[in-house]
């Protein structure tokens, strides 16, 4: 008999990191499907050429970092598959490059690669080029319409819904397309009805949780109820504020980032709140429609601080009650007992 | 709203089938009984006084298999406490595979139920149940409600649920004993006999029969495996529970003690995979006890002992839990219940058992 010696517990659940990337992986495809029957089979190159490119930096960061390679690692092919849905179909191939790369040599590796990193690498490589690139970031082909493989493309472009909405405009969607995404916006991200059943299948899944996206979600709706931009209604702002931009993708795939999300429950909470407030002033206040990016990049700094705070907050709560002389009896029961 | 809630731990698949419903089988050597000398057995029905309970306890040398006290010690402990106990006969066996508990609770009712009366008499108190865990599916005959007048409560909630002994019994203020003790007591009062057996699961994908023994203590592991017949050769063998038990590398020099509570027999193809931790958080929601072994991972990985106390670490049960749950396959729970040993029960001269 050979025997392996390893430490309890014997058993473990069947979820490693690979599966949960592969999740994700699973619901990006949906919308690479969507991308592809709107914007032709241009859509597929940029999102090969947007995996290659992470996982080469990925790998190149790595050996770099004198680490060595995990090939079972796909948070690069994540990261890759999504930057290109954020920007518009007629991008050019240079710019997807440059977006992941800034968001992988800059962003995660110079932080100690996966599981590291203080800040998104998709946000933040998308942020890096919109403020590089605004005219050619901001821009977007109409849906069906014909775009070159390679090269320049000549198709034209014009800005989207949510540019109109942030110049004080109203846009004007039918509700069908809206939810069908036959819009002008990024490649990957007006497909409101395959973003939510993609949600559905990371929740049911439990890939992610709730209580950052639906928090999140639920604050953008609110101001928009209560502070809509446009002569509009209630029901048309709450719609165009969620489902013009990138926003709803961004609640869904960028948000929930379990790497730079704080890791308590009532963080969770509060870092959702606190993104949506931040998106929304993005847009009434900011110089670009685009604001979700730059908002989940700030939280993101913030996720280690509502950590603390909500680690030290229960001892915040025992100690005022014990001061005003209620809740001796509120000491938090210590098993002393060892399995 | 923010009083961090204790809901966390785990579901398991409780693969406790066929071994729970098998009869115990006794597997003792012939010259394994040993009884007390110079004392006549008591009769059915008898009142004894508490002193003397204790006594016998202590002349049997029972050792109570929850935690590898003597239980003498513990009714002692109890009976000076000026608290009314509730006593219960613990067969909470939440950990998968496990079954020795329920099952000589299920085969031996009488024996079981005497010896809770008896522990009862030595504490001064009536109240008394037998404790059983709920959330276990795959019973293919359900756990009786009452054993000789005496009420089984089912403890609900995920793995480890003896966390819920201390939290949602504390009004009764419980003092659980387990039940492999409560049956050597019951045996030592009627019958004079010694502790020298102890009751186990063998089970595993290995082994031919999977079923519950009693065996005499200090058998070897291979001579309960030779017993039980294994079907395939095993790429590992566990003392204990899955989730707490310890890895064996020479079964012919292991012997069983009165708190191996099971013997395991995995084969497994499974590769070893490792990955960084990428902060999902599904350790602090499936720890039991409410601490973070994210914080405390990270932590103890960067040599930050002095943070540990903030982080709460004497709290660590090492039920593992957050090793369980990990993506990433850290040995979460190996590491921080270590460090709290380094840093509280060494410092005390290891005064906790």
């Amino acid at each position: 008999m050979n025997l392996t010696v390893r430490r309890a517990p014997h058993i473990r659940i069947s979820e490693t990191n690979r599966t949960l990337m592969v999740d994700m992986i699973i619901s990006l495809v949906p919308l690479y499907i969507m991308a592809y029957l709107y914007y032709g089979i241009r859509a597929l190159y940029l999102g090969v050429w947007g995996i290659l490119v992470a996982v080469a930096a990925d790998c190149a960061g790595v050996l770099l970092r004198r680490e060595k390679l995990n090939v079972r690692d796909l948070s690069s092919v994540v990261t890759g598959m999504m930057v290109p849905l954020l920007l518009p179909a007629s991008i050019s191939y240079t710019t997807v490059a440059v977006a992941v790369l800034f968001g992988i040599l800059v962003a995660k590796q110079p932080f100690g690669g996966v599981g590291q990193n203080i800040f998104n690498p998709t946000a933040a490589g998308i942020a890096f080029v919109t403020l590089s690139w605004p005219n050619q970031v901001l821009r977007y082909p109409t849906p069906l319409a014909e775009l070159e493989l390679f090269g320049d493309v000549t198709a034209q472009l014009s800005e989207s819904p949510a540019y109109a909405l942030k110049m004080g405009g109203v846009p004007i969607i039918d509700p069908i397309d809206m939810l069908l995404g036959n819009f002008k916006g990024p490649m990957g991200a007006t497909y409101i009805l395959v973003i939510a059943a993609c949600l559905l299948y990371l929740l049911v899944r439990r890939t992610v949780r709730w209580n950052v996206a639906i928090p999140f979600l639920g604050v953008v709706a609110v101001m928009a109820l209560l502070f809509p931009r446009a002569n509009l209604t209630w029901a048309e702002s709450i719609a165009y504020e969620m489902f013009s931009g990138s926003l709803f993708f961004g609640a869904v795939f960028l948000i929930n980032d379990p790497v730079t999300s704080p890791k308590h429950r009532q963080a969770q909470i509060l870092y959702g709140v606190l993104a949506g407030v931040l998106t929304m002033l993005y847009r009434y206040f900011g110089g670009l429609e685009q604001g979700v990016v730059f908002a989940i990049l700030i939280v993101n700094a913030l996720s280690a601080t509502l950590d603390k705070f909500s680690e030290v907050l229960p001892d915040l709560i025992t100690w005022i009650r014990r001061k005003h002389g209620e809740g001796q009896s509120q000491d938090r029961s210590q098993p002393e007992k060892t399995l | 709203m923010f009083s961090r809630s204790h809901k966390g731990g785990v579901l398991l698949q409780q693969n406790k089938e066929p071994a729970f419903s098998r009869e115990t089988k006794r597997f003792v050597k012939p010259d394994g009984f040993q009884y007390i000398e110079g004392r006549k057995p008591a009769k059915e029905g008898e009142t004894l006084p508490p002193q003397e309970i204790i006594d016998i306890a202590k002349q049997a040398q029972i050792v109570d298999e929850r935690d590898g006290v003597f239980l003498w010690r513990k009714l002692q402990d109890g009976l000076e406490g000026q608290k009314l106990l509730t006593v219960l006969g613990d067969a909470l066996d939440d950990e998968p595979y496990v079954s020795s508990q329920m099952n000589p609770m299920v085969f031996y009712p009488e024996q079981a139920a005497a010896g809770l009366r008896l522990a009862a008499q030595a504490l001064g108190t009536e109240k008394m149940a037998f404790v059983v865990y709920r959330e276990i599916f795959d019973l293919r005959k359900p756990l009786p409600k009452q054993i000789g007048n005496i009420p089984v409560w089912a403890l609900k909630g995920r793995y480890p649920s003896e966390i819920y002994l201390n939290l949602d019994l504390a009004a009764e203020s419980p003092f659980p004993i387990g039940v492999c003790a409560l049956i050597h007591l019951s045996r030592a009062v009627y019958e004079n006999r010694v502790q020298t057996t102890c009751f186990l699961t063998v089970a595993g994908n290995c082994v031919a029969t999977p079923s519950n023994y009693e065996v005499t203590v200090g058998m070897t592991a291979s001579q309960i495996f030779d017993r039980s017949g294994l079907a395939d050769d095993p790429t590992r063998i566990i003392a204990g529970g899955p989730m707490t038990g310890v890895c064996i590398t020479d079964p012919d020099t292991f012997r069983v003690g009165p708190t191996t509570r099971a013997l395991l027999a995995l084969r497994e193809n499974e590769r070893d995979q490792h990955f960084s931790c990428i902060g999902c958080g599904r350790c602090i929601d499936a720890c039991p006890v409410g601490i973070s072994p994210y914080h405390l991972y990270h932590n103890i990985k960067k040599g930050r002992y002095y943070q540990l106390d903030r982080y709460h670490v004497q709290r660590c049960i090492g039920c593992g839990a957050c090793s369980y749950v990990c993506p990433a396959r850290l040995e979460l729970s190996y590491l921080i219940f270590e460090a709290k040993k380094q840093k509280y029960i060494q410092g005390e001269g290891g005064s906790e058992q």
